[in-house]
């Protein structure tokens, strides 16, 4: 079936851009609501710790659900069937390690950042100077990635528009939400982020199995023999369900794989989600809620990906913006130019949210953990000195992502951008969170050499990567997971063992009843 | 500072008097400490005598007591000069005055003159509390009683039931950093805890799950890229119409993350209700 005359249709059609700014319009106005209350740290950094579990779940499926989820996944399966869906196995699965081993203890023994956690029982400065900059490096790759990806997209999505002014809408917004906003509006844009994208991919489901009278057999019977055009112009015919189609290497799919079950749990902009909960009860519980959120939305995009391949094809979906423009394409297919507007809309709202939360995690990290603890040892010198700090840290880090992500420009690959942040979470900041609530003997050196170690073998291992030196790579693996998370865990227990330093068992002790009981954890504070 | 702390003044805060601290002001005063700050709203003191007021009838005291006469306010009061506060409240106070609304600090008194001469329903958890006030050498009271009275008069006046009253009245310490002139609850022996039968037996039921389940959600999530990269053949076997084993592997992980997520909960739920006891043994509650 041919469907490239529906392409043309609404090339002016300006809806998607009042949804835009209908979204835009709401979220301000949190925003203003928030500013109001976002008094004092506590409140600014992390909402109070008045976020229920339920809603504390939906901002971190919010926070989470990036649209190289929504738009990037939903269109490797529309061009390359099941292999795509090994990404969306991995990002809910992931939630299990959040889950069992951190998600409480965090809660119960932090006050902010992942570094609290860690600098609780080893010497804070260098301990605290490391995790800043490991945060640091995740957070602004990971928001360059978005920032790129946010340009491209709504350059695609609004006629008119070019990419230098999309990525200035993006960065202003975001700056806007954290700097006068603080967690609290973050946090309720991502709500609404995750609202809004569970009833655009609901609906486009329900769309899609409409068109085959709901028969789920007739649809994946469909998917055998998806005809497309090959590299040298030749037709193929293949089954969207055989794996295989893109990875080629069985232990880049492992490697992909540890990135993500390993790398999640170590991400900052959800680690930080946690303290926004009043206890570590209510962590679980919000775990549990973007677990259920999250894993239903995975399991959608196997229903539009598939569609966009069975229903349009891969040759019409790579004529019309690519692989990211598979599910706007499908929404308006199936739905007309309105479906198509509000998918278009959900998408920019799917990238505001995780830039937003993105921004926050950096700018939280440099304030606590850098200009209190390690500048100023640990002592605010001046009322409400750390959140001003974190404020200008917001506006610095959104001008420095919005420069860089236009001085790249539209043709960066963004893939190492994202594969980077996983694997620098997987291989820096898993081992020495699990180390330091686990393993008594752990110390300072360990610490800071898992981090530093764990953060630099990510990068250079990525830049000795095929996305990054193409046929000529010297390390064979687009993900550097499977080695960087070793040589991560290796280092912090090198660190450690070489040390001479012994490390308070009494601390450890404390910690230990702490995380397991939630004795003296930080309480709710009002607003 | 912590953010909740109530709002008095730093010269207030240095001098010891344990009777001062104990008023827990209105939250919407706290936004008075900032001079240029806007005074609390009429609906925000509203809401707070209400929250007050459903605090009073969850502690048994009597709403229906007749109205003190402010002779007999101060007479029930032994301890209203030490009540005196922030300068920067006062203008709360009359402000709340002006607008029609019981403002906190004529609450509170009355509270205390009520609780004074009518008697309160005492909770269970305050008997422990008053326990480590009358026993722990490093408790409230000794500390408090270390310092210099404010008003011989008043501290001679004031019972110990009042003094145990008030000292539980106080929101415990969240954060050892944190600076107060609070007379903050003894601080928790935390290696007697670690050392306790229940804590270790909770640790060890919570690994007995932990690390079995992770080493097997790890162990299935990875059959999958193992049994596509190196056995593509078997996963390429159709099992339901199309529909192949590597696809519904790939969808079972959903299901088992589900599942074991469902289990940890439900686990989980009965760990709180140890840590609840654990914790009630040594004195405190989930609140500390």
């Amino acid at each position: 079936m041919n469907f490239l005359p529906l392409a043309a249709a609404a090339a002016t059609d300006h809806t998607a851009l009042w949804m835009f700014l209908a979204f835009v319009a709401a979220t301000l106005i949190i925003t203003y609501f928030s500013a109001r209350r976002s008094t004092g740290a506590s409140a600014y950094f992390a909402a109070g710790r008045r976020i229920t579990g339920w809603q504390n779940g939906l901002a971190v499926a919010g926070d989470y659900m990036s649209a190289a989820s929504f738009l990037g996944i939903a269109g490797m399966i529309a061009m390359n069937g099941y292999d795509g869906f090994l990404y969306s196995v991995g990002f809910l699965v992931a939630y299990l390690t959040l889950l069992f081993i951190v998600a409480e203890p965090l809660r119960n023994a932090g006050k902010y950042t992942m570094a609290d956690v860690l600098a609780y029982r080893l010497s804070p400065r260098p301990v605290r100077a490391a995790a800043s900059l490991s945060t640091l490096t995740v957070s602004i790759f990971y928001m360059i990635a978005q920032m790129v990806g946010a340009g491209v997209l709504v350059r695609q999505l609004i006629p008119g528009v070019t990419y230098e002014v999309a990525v200035v809408g993006v960065g202003v917004l975001m700056v806007v939400y954290v700097v006068f906003g603080g967690m609290l509006a973050t946090t309720w844009v991502q709500i609404i982020k995750a609202v809004l994208l569970m009833t655009g991919s609901a609906f486009l489901t329900v769309l899609v199995l409409r068109e085959y009278q709901f028969d789920i057999g007739k649809f994946f019977s469909s998917l055998s023999a998806i005809s497309s055009t090959g590299p040298n112009g030749e037709k193929i015919v293949r089954d969207f369900l055989t794996p295989g189609l893109i990875f080629k290497n069985p232990w880049d799919q492992i490697s992909l794989g540890m990135a993500l079950l390993f790398g999640t749990a170590g991400l900052p902009h959800i680690l930080i989600r946690f303290y926004t909960v009043p206890d570590a009860k209510t962590a679980r519980a919000s775990v549990v809620w973007a677990m259920i959120i999250i894993g239903l939305f995975y399991i959608m995009t196997t229903f539009f990906g598939f569609g966009a391949a069975s229903l349009m094809g891969p040759d019409y979906v790579a004529a019309h913006g690519g692989t990211n423009m598979a599910a706007p394409e499908l929404a308006r297919k199936l739905g007309g130019e309105i479906f198509f507007a509000f998918i278009s809309a959900v998408a920019f709202a799917t990238i505001l949210a995780v830039v937003a939360g993105l921004t926050i995690s950096a700018s939280t990290s440099f304030a606590h953990d850098f200009f209190t603890n390690v500048i100023h040892h640990g002592k605010e010198h001046q009322p409400g000195a750390e959140v001003r700090v974190a404020r200008i840290t917001a506006f610095v880090v959104g001008a420095a992502a919005i420069v860089i992500a236009i001085v790249l420009g539209p043709g960066v690959n963004v893939a190492f951008l994202v594969g980077l942040a996983f694997a620098v979470a997987a291989s820096a900041n898993l081992p020495v969170l699990v180390f330091s609530i686990f393993w008594k003997r752990f110390n300072t050196a360990g610490a800071v050499t898992g981090l530093s170690v764990g953060l630099f073998s990510s990068i250079i291992l990525i830049l000795l990567s095929p996305d990054i030196m193409k046929e000529h790579a010297i390390f064979p693996l687009k993900n550097p997971a499977l080695v960087s998370i070793p040589i991560g865990f290796l280092a912090a227990i090198i660190g450690t063992l070489l040390s001479k330093e012994i490390p308070s068992e009494d601390k450890f002790t404390e910690l230990q009843v702490r995380a397991n009981t939630g004795l003296g954890a930080e309480k709710a504070t009002e607003h | 500072m912590r953010d909740d702390a109530p709002p008095i003044s730093r010269l207030a805060r240095k001098r010891a008097n344990p009777w001062r601290v104990n008023l827990r002001l209105d939250p919407s005063l706290k936004r008075s400490r900032h001079h240029n700050a806007p005074l609390p709203s009429p609906r925000a003191s509203l809401r707070s005598s209400q929250k007050r007021r459903s605090a009073a009838e969850t502690w048994g005291m009597r709403d229906d007591a007749p109205p003190i006469s402010r002779l007999a306010q101060k007479r029930a009061n032994p301890w209203r000069v030490n009540l005196r506060l922030d300068p920067s409240l006062k203008r709360s106070h009359q402000h709340a005055a002006r607008s029609h609304h019981p403002a906190p600090l004529c609450e509170a008194r009355r509270n205390a003159a009520l609780r004074l001469k009518f008697g309160a329903c005492e909770p269970k958890h305050w008997e422990v509390r008053r326990k480590h006030i009358a026993d722990g050498p490093k408790g409230v009271a000794s500390k408090a009683n270390d310092a210099p009275p404010a008003n011989p008069r008043s501290t001679a006046r004031i019972s110990p039931r009042l003094l145990a009253a008030l000292a539980i009245h106080h929101p415990p310490m969240s954060h050892p950093d944190s600076p107060s002139s609070t007379p903050t609850p003894p601080p928790p022996d935390w290696n007697a805890i670690a050392r306790d039968a229940d804590f270790k037996a909770l640790v060890r039921r919570k690994l007995k799950l932990v690390v079995p389940a992770t080493v097997f959600f790890v162990i299935y999530y990875f059959a999958l890229p193992v049994g596509v990269g190196w056995f593509p053949d078997f996963m390429k076997q159709k099992v339901w119409g199309d529909v192949n084993i590597a696809y519904l592997f790939a969808l079972s992980q959903f299901f088992m993350a589900w599942v074991l997520a469902f289990i940890y909960v439900v686990a989980a739920a009965g760990w709180d209700r140890s840590e609840r006891s654990l914790l009630a043994k040594f004195g405190f509650t989930s609140e500390h």
